[in-house]
């Protein structure tokens, strides 16, 4: 609404039905559309923002596993964890991202009971290699329209024991008694996060899900995950 | 819906008091809580029509309109420790049935949420045990878990997204720590290994870090991490601990 003013009237004045309708005429007009100019700054409370639908200012989307059956990989190449069996590890989007939109990636996670048999750390390869490794990645999925596509948004690596460097040591066969390699590290979290921002044009990308993913270097390794979560949060306009 | 005008004046008529009156009413009324949502343009408000946050220096606590943000970061965890004990058990101290939570007061934040929100709070710490003078045996997973309550009559809810353990195990024979490998060494004193002990440096210390992401109705809530310890000393702080509101 545009700041309404009045007319003013010297004594004597015979005031035309124009004159004194205008004002009034005024405000009905520019009251259907009021504006910055009509309210002062800082006004906007959280009693002021609608709650329903949810998420005005910040959509999250989130997957939580709090439970105790674990996830089992000895595969080097990524496979998505599921914890379950039937409950991939996956948060559904399924939202078209404006142009320059950023969004953030949370994800945390406890390793359980790993195995691991060996657990080489070097560049001889073969036979040794870098084999006391594995690692995660985000995965995203999107559609341009032409079917789906996928996005690494990052990869995050961990060792299975705490040993540093060598050719000739290793995890012993009989799992759980470490044999020069100091201590496997089981039970331990994870935990990483992702920025990431929409560069492309407004309403042309479907963003479909993030997927956790694992991997191990080395597939007579074995590596356990039970609890787990990913949160993402839009930062919507 | 905007104002209107109930009375219109014409030319050559008597001016009436009460049209005047009349209209001036009808626009106080309006003034006063008769502006509705609709009457606003889309897209017209500023980030400056938005309540500027309010921040409370003492508990590093800031409130928006749309959301609270609280949390700390420090360079140097060792200066500021909160320790722990299992000889408050008195009995039973590494017992699996008879637990002791133990808070962590850097990680304590008392949110007020005036509606519904998501909760995300991140912590990344290391958890170290110092000393057990007695060779007890028992289990020694010590467990760690985010907990809250809401409003201070309720009891403690955990956070089992955020189950976490205290030390490196040996034993790798379950989804769960068997708690049965005592990580001080066989006499269960730190120096039986020898405190330098690759081993036992891992055993004792370890980094955890973990997210938690709650959806959780208006009220208050009391955080803070728990640990129910089964060493007879130790400390866990927060290196970083971060606490966001998202209102629904």
């Amino acid at each position: 609404m545009a700041i309404v003013k009045n007319n003013f009237f010297e004594d004597g004045d015979v005031p035309t039905a124009a004159e004194l309708n205008q004002p009034y005429d005024d405000a009905a007009v520019v009251t259907a559309t009021l504006g910055p100019e009509n309210v002062a700054d800082n006004w906007i409370t959280v009693k002021h923002i609608n709650a329903q639908p949810t998420g005005v200012f910040n959509k999250l989307f989130k997957f939580i596993y709090s439970g105790t059956s674990q996830f089992s990989t000895n595969s080097t190449s990524y496979v998505t964890v599921d914890s379950t069996g039937a409950n991939p590890s996956e948060v559904i989007l399924g939202y078209q991202p404006e142009q320059q939109e950023i969004y953030r990636v949370e994800c945390s996670g406890l390793v359980t009971n790993i195995n691991a048999e060996q657990t080489y750390d070097s560049t001889v390869i073969p036979p040794n290699g870098d084999r006391n490794y594995y690692a995660f990645r985000l995965l995203l999925t999107y559609d341009d329209g032409a079917g789906p596509l996928t996005l690494d948004l990052g990869e995050w690596g961990y060792s299975f024991t705490s040993m540093a460097g060598g050719t000739s040591r290793y995890f012993s066969a009989n799992n759980g008694q470490p044999k020069d390699t100091g201590v496997p590290l089981g039970y331990q979290t994870f935990q990483f996060s992702k920025v990431f921002k929409y560069n492309g044009a407004t309403g042309t990308r479907t963003l479909t899900k993030i997927e956790l993913q694992a991997k191990v270097n080395y597939n007579g390794n074995t590596l356990k995950v039970s609890r787990n979560n990913i949160v993402v949060v839009r930062a919507t306009r | 819906m905007p104002y209107v005008k109930p009375n219109t004046f014409a030319d050559g008529q008597t001016l009436d008091a009460s049209d005047i009156k009349g209209n001036d009413e009808a626009l106080k009324d309006y003034a006063n809580e008769g502006i509705n949502r609709a009457d606003f343009d889309n897209n017209l408000m500023g980030t400056e029509e938005i309540q500027l946050g309010d921040y409370q220096p003492i508990t590093n606590e800031y409130t928006f309109a749309t959301g609270i943000a609280t949390g700390l970061s420090v360079g140097r965890q060792e200066t500021d420790r909160s320790y722990w004990t299992n000889t408050v058990k008195k009995q039973r101290l590494q017992d699996n049935t008879l637990k002791v939570w133990q808070s962590n007061y850097h990680t304590s934040p008392t949110l007020i949420l005036e509606q519904g929100a998501d909760v995300l709070i991140t912590y990344g710490g290391s958890v170290p045990s110092f000393a057990n003078e007695v060779s007890a045996t028992g289990f020694w997973d010590s467990q760690i878990k985010l907990g809250y309550r809401k409003n201070s009559s309720d009891l403690l809810t955990f956070v089992e997204q955020t189950r976490s353990y205290a030390f490196e195990e040996t034993q790798m024979t379950s989804a769960g720590p068997s708690g049965a490998e005592n990580p001080f060494g066989l006499t269960g004193k730190p120096s039986s290994a020898g405190d330098e002990s690759p081993e036992i440096k891992f055993g004792l210390r370890r980094w955890i870090g973990w997210t938690a992401i709650l959806t959780l109705p208006a009220g208050t809530y009391k955080f803070s991490y728990y640990i129910n310890p089964k060493t007879e000393e130790g400390a866990f702080t927060a290196r970083t601990f971060k606490a966001e509101v998202f209102y629904n």
